[in-house]
């Protein structure tokens, strides 16, 4: 659980705004961006789309991001607070880039690594998902990159829970403690054989699909 | 398969198809999905014939998620009937669906089960898909 190197990127400040600019310099290759924080006004500015997606790709969303502006000395520590994608494509429309102070502690997510084959699994049991990702609060430079839970020890039954979590120095975990990681749970035997055997529904199934607001019949 | 239990109003005007899917285009549940490339109105048959193609190659060990819900009524008169006499009777439901909704998630199996899984899906639906990823930026990647 290392903290999270910073990564360096470079950007110009936007020549204009609207949906023209934008569009044209999307066309070339050049994401459009913002930069704003507590003690800064907040500048438009364009990111290299490569770039921008190779960071997102190899340091993940929560990267501590050194922003060099062309044309200005200094450095902006930022961190990504949102990233607008193309609903089907997937390419990058705009970031948010937020100056952030190296000495305060801030607030942010950090994604969890699952690693080993739990015991329960082995002896048949299914493994359950829980929450993805934990909330701490730390220094921007102490922000882990990920957390990594242990799940091998897990007998069907068992759960690894937040609490679990061994939490690096100066980093402070908030979510609750007893939020579920990950789960071994046993599994379902012959009890509805005549049902399964019509459409083999052992996976468990949710719909998450809105359902309409619903009242009095016609 | 899916249907409202109650509605307000049993004949709607036909759902319209045009533009992209604003809303529930991430991989947010699981961590594969199955993406929607084209505009139709997938049928509550279609979506059930989906989960089942799913569920029964992943047998079991895995969760599955179906993100659309088929919520609008399509009418049908009866065969050699004379026009005129108001609208028919509702015959099926369907959803929804845009380019880039994600319909179906799945999690707890590997990425080459999910993937031959989401395949047979795509098979039972009447569009293009596309077989995403989460990703940690909140996208998704590639492929199929």
């Amino acid at each position: 659980m290392k903290a999270m190197e910073a990564v360096k990127l470079e950007a110009q400040v936007r020549a204009n705004t609207g949906k023209t600019y934008a569009r044209r310099i999307r066309k070339e290759g050049r994401v459009p961006a913002i930069l704003y924080g507590k003690e800064i006004e907040s500048k438009p500015i364009e990111v290299s789309a490569k770039d921008l997606e190779k960071l997102l790709v190899t340091h993940g969303v929560n990267a501590l991001v050194k922003l060099q502006v062309a044309g200005e000395g200094e450095e902006h520590a930022t961190l990504i607070r949102e990233v607008q994608r193309h609903p089907v494509r997937g390419d990058i429309y705009h970031v948010d880039f937020y100056k952030i102070s190296l000495k305060d502690k801030l607030h942010t997510v950090v994604p969890l690594h699952l690693t080993g084959e739990p015991k329960g699994v082995r002896d048949g049991g299914i493994l359950q998902y829980g929450i993805k990702e934990v909330e701490v609060e730390c220094l921007p430079t102490n922000i882990p990159e990920y957390f990594e839970a242990d799940i091998s020890g897990l007998k069907i039954g068992d759960t690894f829970t937040v609490g679990d979590l061994e939490s690096p120095e100066g980093v402070e975990i908030l979510s609750e403690e007893s939020s579920i990681i990950a789960m071994v749970v046993p599994p379902r035997l012959g009890a509805d054989k005549a049902k399964a055997e019509e459409t083999t529904e052992d996976a468990e199934e949710v719909s998450t699909g809105e359902s309409p607001e619903e009242e009095d019949t016609e | 398969m899916l249907m409202p239990k109650r509605v307000k109003w049993r004949r709607q005007h036909r759902p319209k198809l045009s533009g992209k899917a604003t809303k529930g285009n991430k991989v947010s549940f699981g961590e594969y999905g199955l993406q929607a490339l084209e505009p139709a109105w997938i049928t509550s048959r279609q979506i059930e014939a989906a989960r089942v193609a799913m569920t029964r190659y992943i047998k079991r060990g895995g969760k599955v998620w179906i993100r659309i819900f088929p919520d609008r009524p399509i009418t049908a008169k009866p065969a050699e009937t004379r026009m005129g006499s108001g609208k028919g009777s509702p015959e099926y439901w369907v959803a929804v669906v845009k380019p880039g909704r994600i319909m179906f998630e799945m999690s707890g199996v590997s990425e080459e089960v999910a993937r031959e899984a989401m395949r047979l899906a795509s098979h039972k639906l009447p569009i293009k898909t596309k077989f995403v990823k989460r990703l940690g930026a909140g996208g998704e990647a590639d492929e199929s």
